[in-house]
This record gives C-alpha cells, structure tokens and sequence, in this order.
C-alpha cells in the first residue's frame, strides 16, 4: 500500500513538472490554445524552455559548489569557519539585491549586443547571481548532517580503526541520511531559482521595460508584459497562462521538499 | 470501600505479530510496592509505560482493560480519549524513566525546570537533596542541565520527579548509568522517604536483582514467558569461572600528570573546560581494569585522550616505552607516521556501538573494509572469525545484515567480536554492557577473559554497574569529578 | 557597521563592474558621507531625494512592512506547527486517524499557496486596492504566497516533531496539560515543544529577515509605495550612484535592524544560549 502510494505521488509529480517537457516538443501544443497570437505561444514556449535551462544550469554549479564547499568545511574546520563568515554576509543581503546589482554592470552590453550572445551572457550572470544566494542555505544543508555524522557519531570508532578524515567523510557523503539531504537541497535550490528567476523578470519588466531586461527569458516577464491583461478589459488567460505552468512546477518541488521532511522525522 | 488506583485485566500487549504478555489480573493494593524483575527484553518496560499512557498506538496492539485512579484507561485494548487520560494524570501519574538525566528540557534551566515537573515541592526538594545527597539546589537554580555535570543532574532529576505528587509512581530501570556512590544514597532515600508512604502506589522495573533485593518492596513480581509471577524470594545471580590471566611481563599503560581540557565559546571569547587535571595512574596489563564515576566526570575523556583522537591533552601517555602526546599532539585527521603503529595496537568499544560499523554496507563488507586497515584481511582470520562467533553466540547469518538491523544486543556482541579479532594490545571499553541482559554479558565478558588469558593486554572498562565489579573486574578506580581531580586516582581493591 | 561597509562594498563592486572612473567613486563615498551626517548638501545634489527622505521611507514604509511581516510569519508557523504536532500526538498515542485527513487538506491549500509566485498576489491586489493597500494585506501576502510561511512552518514542526521523541517531552506528557491544539501557549503540550524548539527557530527567524525584506521590496516595486525598494529602483533606472548608495545603505540598516530586534529576543528569552548564537 505504501509502495503505490509512493509511485502515485511520483507520477503526480511527474505530471506537475511535464510543462518543462512539453515545451521542449512543441507541436505538442499544436491544436490548443489557438485563439492566442503566434508570437505569445512562442515567448510562452520560450521563458518556459529557457527557465528549464536556467534552473539546470543553476542546479549543476549550485550543487557542484555545495557538495565540494561542504566537504572541505568538514575536512578542514578553520576553512569551514571563513567560508561559513563570508557566507553568512552573503545571506545578510536580501536576494533581489545581489541579482540587481549583478546586472546593472551588463545592462548597456545586454542593450547593444545580438540576441544569442546576450542570451548566453544574462544566463551566466543569473546563474552567478542566483548561485550566490543559495549557497549559504545549501551549503549549510549539507555541513549540518555531515558534522553531526562525523563529529557526533562515527569519527572516534572509524579514526580509532586508523582511517583518514577524508576517507570517512567520502564513506558518509553516500549514506541515506546525506542522500536525503542532497535531494532537499537540490530541490531547495529549484524553488529557490524558479522565485527568484521569476520575481526578478517579473520586477525588471516593470521598472525597465525592455531595456536592460534580463536577456533571457523569464516567465516572471512574460506576466508583468500582459499583467494590464488581467484588467481594463484585456483577455485574463494571457496573465494566467504562464502563471499555471509556474504553480505546477513549485508544487512539484514543494512536494518532494515536504516528502524529504517526513523521511527525516 | 477500597479503590484501586490500578487495575488491569485479561490485558496483553502485542508488538507486531509477538505477544509480549498477557495479564489475567493485576490489581496492586493502594499504598503497595511492586518490582517487577526479569531479563532485557522481556517488556518490563513496555508495561510500565502502557500503564502511563505513554505507549504508541502502533505497533503495539493492546486488548483487554485498564483502570486508573478510577477512570477507564483502556476499554477492550482501545485507548480512551485525550480528556479521560488527563483527568487520570490530574490525579498524579509520575514516571520516572530509565535515563532519568535526560528528563530536564535542555532548553530549561534547573529551576524552571522543577517549576514545570513538581511545583508544589521545591522546598521539600531542596531538602531532600541536601539530606541524601549533600546538594544545595540554590546555587543550581540559575544553571541548565548541561552545566552542571552528569552525577549532579541525576541526582536533581531524580529527586524532583520523586517528589512529584501523585497516586501512581513508576520507576522505569532505575539503575541506569547510576554510580556506585548515587546508588547506595539511592537506595536509602528510597527506603526511608519513598517506599515508606503510603498514600502512592509504586511499581518499579528492574534487572537488577541486587538492587531490587537491598529495597524494602512489598512485593515482588518476575515477568516471565509474557506472565506474571509473584515470587518468594529473590534469585541469585551467578557470574562465570574467569580463566586465569597471563603473568604481568610488559610495563603496560602510564598516565603522567596527564590534563584534558576543551575550548568553549562564551560571552567574552573562548575559554578553557577541564574534563580532568593531573591524573597520574598505572595500568599493568592482564589486570580488567574497572573506571568508576558519574556520568560527565571525565571518563570518556580519558579514553579519548589515550587513543589520541581529541586536541587539549598535556601530560604524558607512555606506551612501550613511547609518549603518545608527543608523537601525536593534535587531532587532524590523520595520524603521523611514528603514531600509526601505536593506532593498530589500541582498540575501542565504544557505549553505542551503531556507529562502529558503516552505515549502509552488511557487516561483512564493513569488516572487509575495517580489517585491511588494522594491517589483516578476513580471508586470513576466517577460522578466528568463526571462532568469536561462536563463542559470542553470533549466528553467521548476521554478517550478511546491515547493522540497522541488528538488536542492540547482537550489536554490542559484533562490536566486541570485531575489537578482539583485531588482537589489540590495549583495549578501552566503554560502558560496553550497558542495556545488555547479564546472560549476553556473561558471554560477553567470558570471551573477553579468554583473550586475555592468551594475550598481554592492557584492558579499561568503564562501567556503573556493580554484577560487573563482582563478576568482571579485577581492580576498579573512582575517577572523581573536576572539582576533585587534583589528586591521583583513588585506588578501591 | 556591516551596513556601512556592505553598502561601500556593494556600491564599489558595482562602479568597478561598469568601470567609472576614480573620481567618481570619491564623489560617491563623499555623497554617502554626507547622507550618513544628515546634510543638506546631499540633498540639493539629489532634487527630490533628501536624505530624510530616503531614510523616512525606509523607516516609514519598508521597516514597519518587515515587521509585520515578521510578526505574521511568526503566527502562522506557530500555529502550522501547533495544530500538526498535537494532531501527530493524538494519531501516535490514541490512534486517532480522523483529524489527520483534516491535516491532509489543510497541508495542501498551504502547498497551493506556497506556490503561487508573489508578485502575482500583489499584482492581482494591487489593481484592486492601488497605493491604499493596507500594510497588514501585503505582510499577509508577503508571508502566505511564495513559501515563506510555508518554509517556516516546515522548519518549526519539524523541529518540534523531533522534540516529541525525547525522554523529557515524554515526562511532561504525563503531566496531564492541556494540548494547545491551535496555538501553543505556555502550559500546554504544544508550548512545551515550542519552548524546547525556540533556541533554533529565533536564529531561523533572523537568518529569513531578508527575504522578508525581499519580499516586501517587491510589494513596494508593484504597488508604488514610495518605499526603499521603489527607491532604489529608480536609482537603477536613472543611474543616480548617489541615491543607490543611499537607499541601499537604508536597506541594510534595516535589514540589521530587523535582525536585531529578533536576536535581542532570543537574549532575553535565553541569555545563556545567547552566548553560543553569536
């Protein structure tokens, strides 16, 4: 009964997350949706592709930077204690902030320069900006447990048999307690990106119209470019269109956080 | 008419699909006392906290009905409601747990603490803490459980939680990480104070036969076989022949003027704790060593420091001849090249030994990756790895398990196995018998004897408990407390 | 002190990123000088934005947001946690299985609002109220949208749930309390588990301060208050370096402020666990 209630809560989240598949075929859409403009289906095809890429590309350097920053702040705690003091100032600044000003600098190269270079180089910054504000969350997601395995539970039996530091923590980074971990942070980091990502398109568009915009694109920009849709007699769908996908996607990432924290109890 | 504050009947408790007891009738008179003996495991336990509403609806099964202080507790095994079961705790149900220390909140401090468990006896408390145990809980108050050491928070604990009021009092293994000198204060404060009132019905769980025999109960009762049975008189406990060890031919152990302190962070920066200062001891080998003490006096302490896997020692650790702290000052990870002979002669068995075996691999695997570290292979000590087995009463099956899924019995036995098959030179148990029954631990300590007759070995034991000193232990030594270490260890045999 | 030097080196980051020259960050930093002495002469450089009222905006608008979105978090994790602790506490121990199933849809409206993104509620709300929305409906969006409330409902009720496994919880169970099934007051079961739980929840609390800050820079941007983060946003928008050093040091005093304020509750609540906090 357990096991069927486990594959059925994967396929719900399976089925949450599928608007990141379909868009990746579109002709799948072909057929729906056709009292809406060529050119809407298209930037709704694209911020949704382009939030894929942007949430695996942060992922990867997010999780890659967590996994080594974490291990060697156990492995060498006075290192451990200068990167947890630059972080905790990191984690003092709100994150609009830091993805704002990582992107005043390139405001004006975004504005002059062709469409694909500029996509690729807003992508780099946000994913700079975002990894930034994870970091300390993740990073601390990550030291907590393996201290607490290390220095609480296993380091005086495994150091007394003559095993090394580095050995023992390698040992306990596979084990289901840090396997659980890393699956809450990976899917912290996505939620985490996809709000951030979103509010700050969201917010850009806002105040700067299309200059400066964040070049790739976001569905937070798609809603604020049709958000007088949803009023002054426009059509509402073009507001809540992206903004379905978008709740989708968050409860998927909601469900497999809340999953996590059962496990743990 | 007389009204019982306990009754049960036809009342049986299933654990999955093993039925742990069933109790045709169990009506204790008011005012009575009742131990209720028998080996670990047998749901000595289990019962007293089904009597104090403290069992989880899964997986225990209950049937049958509970009466307490007149209300229905459990009407045909179905537990009654949350409104019920608080009038029945209005009326006083007070549990005093195995490990008593860890009943004050953390969080608390000592006197908020007491505030919250016994509000209506702080000065019979006070009292009473200074009679039996020379304690002044003024200058506790203010402090949190963690700053105080451990012997002082068992005492306080135990002397606010058995000063509750209340109808019904359950002492759950009350000799738990007790020390010998808390103990036998215990014992006569229960006598005098505790088991002399009538107006509370006591019911205490025990293994400890000598315990149970130095109180004054009214009754006393063995859970045997899922049954209870009223007995006459207590039974002897029997220990086993030890063998005879092997003549003294090395210098052993020796701890020169040896001090262990930590680092704790506070208000204004860090600051020194000493775990203990000065301690200068001999240990000649082939001798079991008994180390005695309340908890938080530094015991565990002192084993860490001679495997030197802690910072803050100074001193002198010599070992064939060899200061260990020189040759190893601090913990960093790794050990120097000249420590690294010393590391494969010495061996741990630490309290919980859970975390002495890899997490997710078997047993086998963990070995396979253990042995080769300790300079052998399991394919060349297979014969010796069956033989521990045997002897600890292991079945081969258990390798192939995780250690999850081992009882807690079978994992204390493999932990023993894998630090004998190891052939350590100096081995340092700590609390190693604790939550074992005394026929495991007769086991246990047979097999450990047996080694010892073979091999020079410098071997420590912390330990409480005293069927250990009678039956273990060939000298034992109090290990006093920070505040009176200054001195040498004191020898007791 | 962090303010002062988190704005220098925000501010620095930035001009070095956008290569201006040398003069121009003595300029800045002299401009920042005189918002931080309160002159006037800051002021006439920057029509329209006097450093009162930059700083009036953010303790007019952006500070008093924080706050009672702060105070709001602060409630509804208490309560999230409270009703689903004492709801596992009857399932465990009385195997009562009906008001689980009410946890269930309750559970999952939270995860609905979690996921709805914020700036679309203050969009939809904004239209409807315009610059007179209430302060306690954007703190109430602030939290309920988005997963702020969500998060730290999660992180109070996990906590409190390892709590129920302690020997000490299970001693004052049988103390015979009342539960505290929707909000945990001192003397209940529910307030016990929150009292073992607080010495980590208040160093939660001031470790989300600034998203909450984030959060309500957002409600500013949208609903045109003339806040710190609508400040700020024209800072960007006009490349007024002046007025983004301001409203950015603004910002983080307020964050600090914030922050303050939730670890001098925790001294005062635990003054000893302070000493291991800082």
């Amino acid at each position: 009964m357990k096991k069927l209630f486990k594959y059925l809560q994967n396929f719900c989240i399976f089925l949450l997350v599928s608007p990141f598949l379909v868009v990746w075929v579109p002709s799948i859409l072909d057929g729906f949706l056709t009292d809406l403009t060529p050119a809407y289906r298209s930037s709704l095809v694209l911020s949704f592709q382009q939030l894929s890429i942007t949430l695996l590309a942060t992922l990867l350097a997010a999780a890659l930077i967590t996994l080594i920053l974490g291990y060697i702040s156990i492995l060498w705690s006075a290192i451990g204690k200068i990167i947890a003091a630059v972080l905790e100032a990191i984690e003092s600044v709100p994150a609009i902030l830091i993805v704002l000003f990582s992107y005043a600098p390139v405001a004006s190269y975004l504005a002059s320069h062709s469409e694909a270079s500029s996509s690729v180089v807003s992508l780099m910054i946000f994913v700079f900006a975002a990894t930034l504000t994870i970091l300390p969350e993740s990073i601390r997601g990550i030291t907590l447990p393996l201290g607490e395995l290390y220095y609480q539970k296993y380091s005086i039996s495994f150091r007394s048999y003559g095993f090394r530091r580095r050995k023992i923590l390698a040992v306990l980074m596979g084990t289901d307690v840090m396997r659980h971990a890393f699956k809450r942070i990976a899917a912290g980091i996505l939620l985490k990106i996809l709000v951030l990502d979103c509010s700050f398109g969201f917010i850009i568009q806002l105040g700067f119209g299309s200059y400066g915009t964040p070049a790739h694109a976001s569905p937070g920009a798609l809603i604020a470019a049709n958000r007088d849709a949803l009023f002054q007699g426009g059509s509402p769908l073009l507001f809540w269109l992206p903004v379905l996908p978008l709740v989708m996607i968050s409860i998927a990432f909601l469900l497999v956080l809340t999953n996590n924290k059962e496990n743990e109890k | 008419m007389t009204s019982y504050p306990l009754i049960l009947e036809n009342f049986s408790v299933t654990l999955f699909d093993r039925t742990l007891f069933y109790i045709d009738s169990f009506i204790p008179e008011p005012g009575t006392s009742t131990a209720i003996t028998g080996m670990t495991g047998t749901g000595k336990s289990v019962l007293l906290r089904a009597l104090a509403g403290l069992l989880p609806a899964y997986p225990f099964k209950l049937t049958g009905s509970m009466k307490l202080n007149g209300f229905s507790a459990y009407q045909d095994g179905v537990k009654t409601n949350y409104k019920t079961w608080n009038q029945i705790r209005k009326k006083g149900i007070v549990f005093v747990p195995a490990e008593s220390a860890q009943a004050m909140n953390p969080s608390l401090s000592l006197e908020q603490n007491l505030k919250l468990l016994a509000p209506d006896s702080r000065d019979l408390i006070e009292q009473r803490l200074n009679e039996y145990f020379g304690i002044d809980f003024k200058k506790f108050a203010k402090y949190y459980p963690d700053e105080v050491s451990g012997g002082e928070l068992q005492r306080i604990t135990l002397m606010i939680l058995l000063s509750r009021q209340g109808d019904l009092l359950y002492l759950d293994e009350p000799t738990v990480n007790l020390d010998r000198n808390l103990r036998k204060r215990f014992i006569q404060f229960l006598n005098q104070e505790v088991l002399t009132q009538k107006d509370k019905t006591i019911l205490m769980a025990s293994h400890d036969i000598d315990f149970v025999r130095a109180l004054s109960m009214d009754k006393i009762i063995a859970l045997e076989d899922g049954q209870l049975k009223y007995l006459d008189a207590l039974p002897e406990s029997s220990g086993y022949e030890k063998p005879k060890p092997k003549e003294i031919t090395g210098p052993g152990l020796e701890l020169q003027k040896v001090s262990q302190h930590y680092k704790i962070r506070g208000l204004f920066g860090e600051h020194d704790f000493y775990a203990f200062r000065n301690l200068s001891i001999k240990f000649s080998e082939s001798i079991i060593y008994g180390i005695l003490g309340p908890s938080g006096c530094g015991k565990t302490s002192m084993i860490r420091s001679i495997l030197r896997l802690i910072d803050g020692t100074t001193g002198n650790i010599v070992l064939d001849k060899q200061n260990l702290v020189e040759l190893k000052q601090k913990e960093n990870g790794n050990d120097p090249a000249a420590f690294k002979p010393f590391r494969k002669k010495m061996s741990v068995v630490q309290q919980d030994s859970r975390f002495a075996f890899f997490p997710d691999l078997s047993i086998r695997d963990s070995f396979t990756q253990i042995f080769p570290q300790q300079g052998f292979g399991v394919e060349d000590d297979n014969d010796l790895l069956e033989t521990y087995m045997d002897k600890l009463r292991l079945p081969f099956e258990l390798l192939e398990k995780m250690p999850r899924n081992l009882s807690s019995g079978e994992m204390k036995r493999m932990d023993i196995l894998r630090s004998l098959i190891s052939k350590p030179e100096v081995l340092l148990l700590d609390e190693p018998f604790a939550h074992i029954d005394f026929e495991t631990r007769t086991l246990v300590m047979k097999a450990i004897s047996e080694y010892l007759a073979k091999n020079q070995v410098v071997l420590l034991v912390v330990t409480h408990e005293d069927f250990d000193l009678k039956y273990f232990i060939d000298e034992d030594f109090d290990f006093l407390s920070i505040a009176d270490n200054k001195q040498r260890m004191t020898r007791r045999k | 002190m962090f303010a002062i030097m988190g704005t220098m080196g925000l501010v620095s980051l930035y001009f070095l990123s956008i290569g201006v020259p040398i003069a121009k960050y003595a300029e800045a930093f002299n401009s920042f000088f005189l918002l931080l002495t309160g002159s006037s002469d800051f002021s006439m450089a920057n029509p329209g934005y006097s450093a009162s009222a930059i700083i009036m905006s953010g303790a007019g608008i952006t500070l008093p947001l924080a706050l009672i979105s702060l105070v709001i978090l602060v409630l509804i994790a208490l309560s999230c946690a409270a009703i689903s602790t004492t709801t596992e506490y009857l399932e465990k121990k009385h195997g009562n299985k009906i008001i689980p199933k009410f946890l269930i849809f309750g559970k999952s409206v939270s995860i609905l609002l979690a996921a709805i993104p914020l700036f679309v509620g203050f969009w939809v709300f904004g239209e409807s109220y315009g610059n007179n929305a209430p302060f306690l409906l954007i703190a109430f969006i602030t939290i309920t949208l988005g997963g702020l409330g969500w998060d730290a409902s999660q992180f109070l009720l996990t906590d409190m749930h390892r709590q129920m496994g302690t020997t000490h919880t299970m001693v004052f169970s049988t103390l015979g309390l009342p539960l505290g099934r929707l909000f945990p007051l001192p003397g209940t079961f529910s307030g016990y588990l929150l009292s073992s739980s607080f010495p980590r929840f208040i160093p939660y609390l001031a470790g989300k301060v600034p998203a909450i800050i984030g959060g309500v820079t957002i409600a500013e941007i949208i609903f045109s208050f003339p806040g710190l983060g609508s400040t700020l946003l024209d800072a960007l928008l006009t490349r007024n370096t002046d007025l983004l050093i301001a409203s950015v040091f603004i910002l983080l005093c307020v964050n600090a402020i914030v922050t303050f304020a939730v670890k001098t509750v925790l001294f005062f609540l635990y003054p000893r666990l302070y000493e291991k906090a800082i």
